[in-house]
């Protein structure tokens, strides 16, 4: 169980130019439960996440997993062990190839170098891209849809019990898009992982929620399930269906 | 009124910055003496820091010490013997230029190097995913980048000044027409142990402004690519600066009467 409790995010406190990106975000999310988070670029989706995992430092509020809060340093890598993040951008380390990535991944976590390479390919074959001319290569050598792929297989290495996906399916054409959005449900359903996906993709939306939110101007203007989701009245929702369809959004 | 609270601000922002970069400082030691070591980062550094710098090291030496020669000699018309030019040279290389020169020169090199790494790593996310992963990036980046530092610029310089003599010694036997075996007795007759020594801790000393400030630059980056360009300059400045002020410092303390 993920608990957000009343999260306020403020960039540039320090300085005269204040940024407040999320203003009291409250978010109850049941074990096994799949989250879609919806919302313009730059409201702070991203941020969300990294204030969840405690990459960056929350104004004020709390998250908790299991009971244990971000804010508490001295397990800290138990709250981390939690969870498994695909970033935006991937963020895979360019300075090593892709089977060494998910194999670091996993060292680092104290799995012994054997096991480690083993699970890496297993994994790997998981989500796609288990030739061995792959497993070679480097970051930069592979398209962005086999980029996403190879973070998602280090997100999933240690079999994490929250999957964090932010933008997985954006930059990449309609059929890879599907094919990963479907990757992700499969593997959030194989782990039984508590999954939060970040998306302004409906399609992937769609096929990938249980719940979906709606992020406005620093809050959850909406939430609701699927079927919800089709006879809502927020115009925020409206104009985001509306724009999905090709139609002139407000 | 106003003037005051700018100068303030000023001031203020100036302190939280110093205090910021003496954080990061203790954070980066920290990791130095902590487990675990990543060895293979390590000896990846050292090859970069200290191996692929010995072109350019080598070079600035040659010529400094073929410049050093011919200046002390037409500098002092009416001392220009053996003794003098040697002395001149020898001095001035070991004390002076060989760590100076190799400081500044990998500092041009390497901490650009490290700032531009450390800083897209930064932009493209790969320092969140690092820590997600629950890799203390201080150990992992910082770490490595300051103990191969530490370690390669006293080897580095040490070379310098065996290079930098060499060309010294070079251009007194070939233009300055110097006696070959008188020369080579004055330059080791000159050579002292302490004068060496005082360079090799110099230049530990600037491979910890290197790649300290190449570090914290690159840890610091925002604003994407632009950022990154930004944070290499700084670095190379701010690494640059930071080794004139402790060669000031260490030879004070060394030299300093
Ligand atoms: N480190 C930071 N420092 C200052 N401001 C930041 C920082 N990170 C994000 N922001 C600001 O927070 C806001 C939200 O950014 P965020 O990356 O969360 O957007 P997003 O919703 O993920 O958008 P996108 O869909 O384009 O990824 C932006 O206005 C951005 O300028
Ligand atoms: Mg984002």
């Amino acid at each position: 169980m993920i608990v957000l409790e009343k999260i306020t995010k403020i960039f540039g406190e320090d300085s005269s130019r204040t940024l407040p990106v999320l203003r009291g975000i409250d978010l109850q999310i049941e074990k096994g439960a799949s989250y879609v988070v919806l919302g313009r670029s730059g409201v702070g989706k991203s941020v969300l996440l990294k204030v969840l995992l405690g990459l960056f430092p929350m104004t004020s509020g709390d998250a908790f997993v299991e009971g244990l809060s971000v804010h508490d340093r001295t397990h800290r890598h138990t709250y981390l062990r939690y969870f498994g993040m695909l970033f935006q951008g991937g963020a895979l380390f360019d300075s090593m190839t892709i089977l060494g990535n998910i194999v670091f991944a996993l060292t680092e976590r104290g799995v012994p170098r054997k096991q480690a390479t083993e699970i890496a390919r297993e994994k790997l074959t998981a989500v796609g891209l288990g030739e061995a001319r792959v497993r070679t290569l480097f970051p930069s050598e592979l398209s962005g849809g086999m980029q996403k792929r190879a973070a998602l297989a280090r997100a999933i290495a240690l079999d994490p019990k929250i999957l964090l996906f932010d933008e997985p399916t954006t930059g990449l054409d309609p059929i890879t898009s599907s094919k990963i959005a479907y990757l992700l449900r499969d593997t959030v359903q194989t782990l039984g992982a508590t999954a939060i996906t970040i998306t302004h993709d409906l399609v992937t939306a769609r096929v990938l929620a249980d719940r979906i939110c709606l992020l406005e101007d620093g809050q959850i203007a909406w939430q609701g399930t699927q079927e919800e989701l089709e006879t809502t009245d927020n115009p925020q929702m409206i104009s985001l269906l509306k724009a999905a369809k090709g139609e002139r959004a407000l | 009124m106003r003037f005051v609270r700018l100068l303030g601000c000023a001031v203020l922002r100036v302190l939280a910055r110093v205090g910021h970069f003496a954080l990061f400082a203790f954070k980066g030691l920290a990791g130095c003496v902590t487990p675990p070591v990543y060895g293979y980062t390590l000896l990846q550094q050292c090859l970069a820091v200290g191996f692929y710098a010995l072109p350019v090291v080598g070079l600035t030496a040659v010529f400094a010490g073929f410049v050093l020669a011919l200046q002390s000699c037409s500098g002092f018309a009416g001392l220009s013997s053996e003794n003098t030019v040697a002395a001149v040279v020898v001095v001035a290389i070991t004390r002076e230029l060989g760590p100076v020169l190799a400081g500044l020169m990998v500092a041009g090199r390497t901490s650009a190097a490290m700032a531009a790494e450390i800083g897209s790593m930064r932009v493209s996310e790969q320092i969140d995913a690092l820590e997600t992963l629950s890799v203390n990036p201080f150990k992992f980046l910082v770490a490595p980048r300051v103990i191969a530092s530490v370690c390669m610029m006293p080897l580095l310089v040490l070379i310098a000044d065996i290079i930098g003599i060499f060309g010294g010694f070079f251009v007194g036997i070939t233009r300055l027409s110097f006696s070959f075996g008188l020369y080579l007795d004055q330059l080791v007759k000159h050579t002292a142990t302490f004068d060496v020594f005082a360079g090799l801790i110099k230049a530990a000393c600037f491979g910890f402004s290197i790649a300290l400030c190449g570090c914290y630059y690159g840890f610091t980056t925002v604003k994407g690519a632009r950022g990154v360009g930004e944070a290499a300059t700084y670095a190379v400045v701010s690494s640059s600066i930071g080794i004139l002020m402790l060669n000031y410092l260490i030879t004070t303390l060394f030299f300093g009467l």
